[in-house]
């Protein structure tokens, strides 16, 4: 765990010049004081992160700095790569809340015709936080039966490299629920993704909770994607609906990188609500911010 | 622990028993001969067979189907209670005519024999209940009685018609010796409910013929003792060869009634009229020759038990059984150098009732508490949960697949904290979370994708459950600024879908797919991929595994083109057409990127 997620604020902002909170979470099963004390510290950043958005920052604007962060090594060469380039990357903002940040769990949804959509932009996330850390993918028999099983070389060819991968079928959502929770108890793993199709009962806040919780604990980033699902509410840190977008086309009209249209419904950083229009770069490992058309 | 005491052994006895066991197996491929033969001496032991005969087991059956309880008294009772039974004979159709196969003790004393014409019967015994015969349920009350009997020896097989042979070397003494053995074996028998015979001899034949044809064997367990074999089979009829019907019959035309006629003879004149077979058949019937019995398992390579004087039901007393035979198993490897994949924990009920649990893990291991948590785990998620029933009398655990694990593993104390402890980094743990997330959701449930160098999208990645995945050829290159060339998602048999306004060697500008019509705003293509002649013949012979023999399969058997397609709602799909001699050319999506 080198600096997989450390809070901006925290990180100047220390109170009594302590280690700052690891977590931006409350952390009610801190042991000890100590922590507790930090899990305060924690809260007690965030409150001033919300104060200082209300000064009249914007979602993509530097004052959000609360978002946990990412910081991969090719992180550096992106930034000015993606200078040059028409889009603008997402990377280059740190405080970006599209950056989807590690030790949370973040709900994406999508339409029945999405799920490929949201998965490339899970997967995208996955490959950009785990930086060789294995990923899970626990996913419902329904969502494969209905989008088709993941494909290997699908999946080499959007830069995760398949052997990093576990896959775990599951046949009910407790047991999907279940496995992933598990998953992202192991801090070995990078990023635990779930799909799920339909509504389900068992996707309720109890559930959103306890996975947020272990995703906070661990630092293990969990992706749940619910396809054919209404967007609803949870512990999670973001919440994003998710769906294709047109792709640049490259020369002879072939279609071109994957492209998302990512909307923000919900971000516990206090980001307000917005589109995107995203598009992976495979070279760069990164998110591409294009302006909608 | 407190319900763990033991029958007429202490713990250690009981283990020691089975190191017996596996000595004598130490030709067989034993893991633990090296030694434990050692301990025991160079000369491998005499073995000893049980052979039981159930001679009445289809009435048996059907009296404890029917809830007619039987103690062990009950059978033995006298000759008014058999009476008020009525002659019960089981039938089916012989050479056109239907014939008593089988018969209750009633029936037999009502002069019934198998082979007799039902209307004969009918004129003996007016009064007659009459089942048709039902061989398939006999035979699997057989395997549920071999199951059971398995708590006494794991060395155990079949012997057919109605009958068991169990090779209790080295177990005998558990029971306090062989007499006592033999003695729990049918009251155990009896108390189910079954009349039985039991022998014990050096050979399986010879305990067989002496079950089956002494007098002596029905009312209590005959017992040849070592080297008295030769006598005691000498005595037998020579029935007990169960010869053809011909040559039974010229032995009995030549005079020669008892084994103890023939024995002596010239081996070669017998071979020239029996068969080459006869003489083997006559030493291994008189216990000059031991072929051994074929168990219905091999025995796994690690097997330890224990038998409790009572039963146990509770779930914590279970575990803790568990966890001390896991510590025990964990010391034996230790001393072999082995680690176990596959671990089993067999759970004997009081009423017969065997119930096995099977665990797997990834990497050689015989860490106690790690296995403890997997069988944990299994038994948390069995979907009909274990059901003591009236307790558990023996509990057994057995160490199925082993390999060699030289280096002493560290323990993992991480792995037996509460659910809500998170793991620290390693590979090491990224298996274990494997192991338990197969012991959860089943081995087929944790999958990895293994390239397999094809060009076929179809066989390019194939999904393997995680630990029989093996690091194959690599994965293709893209160049950097190429978009994906293959599909997130793949389907396993391409869907079709209705192309319009397809030019003759183009991509279609509209298609329709599950109901709804997408606009084609880009495309790319053809890209032709042809199938593996190599494989093709074969292939063609025989449908790909999983997939049903439709037109929709046989399309991946064709030269398809395939074209990458963005409609106007963004989406991306993978859509080919198979290059048949149709006159309207076909599509199908096989992928979806994102």
């Amino acid at each position: 765990m080198e600096n997989n997620f450390t809070s901006g604020l925290t990180m100047t902002e220390s109170p009594d010049g302590r280690p700052p909170a690891r977590l931006p979470l409350p952390a009610p099963q801190a042991g000890g004081d100590r922590r507790a004390h930090q899990a305060r510290a924690g809260v007690l950043a965030r409150l001033k992160a919300d104060l200082a958005l209300d000064g009249g920052a914007t979602p993509c604007g530097g004052a959000n700095v609360d978002t946990p962060r990412n910081h991969p090594p090719a992180k550096a060469r992106a930034v000015s790569l993606s200078d040059q380039t028409a889009g603008d990357s997402v990377s280059r903002r740190d405080g970006h809340p599209a950056w989807l940040a590690a030790g949370a769990l973040h709900d994406l949804f999508a339409g029945a015709a999405d799920g490929p959509a949201a998965h490339g932009f899970a997967i995208g996330h996955a490959i950009r936080i785990a930086t060789g850390r294995p990923v899970v993918w626990a996913f419902h028999d329904m969502a494969g039966r209905e989008l088709g099983r993941p494909h290997g070389e699908g999946l080499a060819d959007l830069g995760l490299d398949p052997g990093a991968l576990l896959l775990v079928r599951a046949r009910t959502a407790p047991e999907l629920l279940g496995a992933a929770e598990e998953a992202a108890r192991y801090s070995a793993v990078g990023v635990v993704i779930i799909s799920a199709w339909g509504a389900a009962k068992a996707f309720d806040l109890t559930a959103s909770r306890r996975l947020a919780l272990v995703a906070a604990r661990s630092g293990v980033a969990i992706l749940c994607v619910r396809i054919a699902a209404d967007p609803a509410p949870g512990a999670a840190w973001s919440r994003w609906t998710v769906r294709a977008a047109a792709s640049r086309l490259l020369e002879g009209d072939a279609p071109g990188h994957p492209a998302f249209s990512v909307t923000l419904l919900r971000h516990r950083g206090g980001a307000a609500p917005a589109t995107w229009i995203l598009e992976w770069d495979r070279a760069q490992r990164t998110f591409r911010e294009r302006a909608c058309r | 622990m407190r319900n763990e005491r033991f029958a007429n052994a202490p713990a250690g006895e009981v283990a020691a028993a089975f190191r017996a066991a596996d000595a004598a197996y130490q030709n067989d491929g034993t893991l633990f001969h090296g030694a434990d033969a050692l301990h025991h001496g160079a000369r491998p032991p005499r073995r000893r067979y049980l052979a039981l005969w159930f001679p009445f087991l289809p009435a048996d059956r059907l009296r404890r189907q029917a809830g007619v309880s039987h103690d062990a008294g009950d059978i033995a009772a006298g000759d008014e209670d058999r009476q008020a039974a009525p002659p019960l004979v089981f039938v089916a159709p012989v050479s056109g005519a239907m014939r008593l196969v089988a018969v209750s003790p009633e029936a037999l004393a009502a002069g019934l024999r198998p082979q007799m014409p039902l209307a004969d019967a009918r004129a003996l015994a007016p009064a007659l209940w009459v089942v048709p015969a039902r061989p398939d349920l006999d035979d699997a009350f057989l395997t549920r009685l071999r199951d059971d009997f398995g708590r006494f020896t794991p060395l155990l097989a079949i012997d057919p018609p109605h009958g068991l042979v169990l090779d209790i070397t080295g177990c005998a003494h558990l029971a306090g010796g062989e007499a006592p053995m033999a003695a729990r074996v049918r009251q155990r028998a009896r108390a189910a409910g079954l009349h039985v015979h039991c022998a014990l001899a050096a050979t399986p034949q010879a305990a067989r013929a002496l079950a089956r044809f002494t007098l002596a064997a029905r009312e209590a367990p005959l017992i040849v003792p070592e080297g008295g074999d030769r006598a005691a089979t000498a005595r037998l009829p020579v029935a007990a060869l169960e010869l053809p019907e011909r040559h039974y019959r010229t032995l009995q035309r030549a005079g020669l009634k008892r084994l103890a006629d023939i024995i002596d003879r010239d081996s070669a004149s017998l071979a020239s009229r029996f068969g080459a077979a006869f003489p083997a058949l006559l030493a291994r019937i008189t216990g000059a020759e031991d072929i051994r019995i074929t168990p219905e398992r091999p025995p796994p390579p690690c097997v330890i038990d224990r038998i409790l004087p009572e039963p146990i039901a509770r779930q914590e007393h279970v575990e803790a059984l568990l966890a001390g035979l896991l510590r025990e198993a964990a010391q034996r490897l230790e001393r072999a150098g082995e680690g176990g994949l596959r671990f089993t924990a067999l759970f004997y009920r009081t009423d017969g009732v065997k119930r096995a649990v099977t665990v797997s893990v990834s990497q050689p291991t015989r860490d106690p508490a790690l296995v403890g948590l997997l069988l944990r785990e299994r038994l948390g998620a069995l979907d009909d949960p274990l059901d003591p029933g009236f307790g558990f009398d023996q509990i057994r655990l057995c160490v199925d697949e082993t390999a060699p694990l030289t280096a002493a593993q560290s323990g993992l104390p991480a792995d037996i904290l509460p659910a809500t402890h998170i793991m620290e980094a390693g590979q090491e743990s990224i298996n274990r979370l494997a192991d338990r997330l197969m012991a959860r959701l089943g081995p087929e449930a944790v999958l990895k994708l293994c390239p397999r160098g094809s060009h076929l999208p179809e066989r390019a990645a194939v999904l393997r459950p995680a630990r029989l995945a093996t690091a194959g050829a690599g994965w293709r290159d893209l160049g950097p600024e190429d978009p994906p060339a293959r599909p997130l998602h793949l389907f396993r048999t391409p869907q079709p879908v209705e192309a319009m306004d397809a030019a003759p060697d183009g991509c279609p500008l509209r298609f329709r797919w599950r109901r709804m019509m997408h606009e084609v705003a880009a495309a790319e293509g053809p890209e032709r991929l042809s199938p593996e002649w190599w494989r093709a013949l074969p292939a063609a012979a025989a449908p790909p595994q999983g997939a049903t023999p439709t037109d929709d399969a046989n399309t991946l058997r064709s030269t398809r083109d395939y074209y990458r397609v963005e409609d106007r709602e963004g989406r991306r799909f993978w859509l080919f057409r198979p290059d048949d001699a149709g006159a309207t050319p076909r599509w199908f999506i096989h992928g979806l990127f994102p």
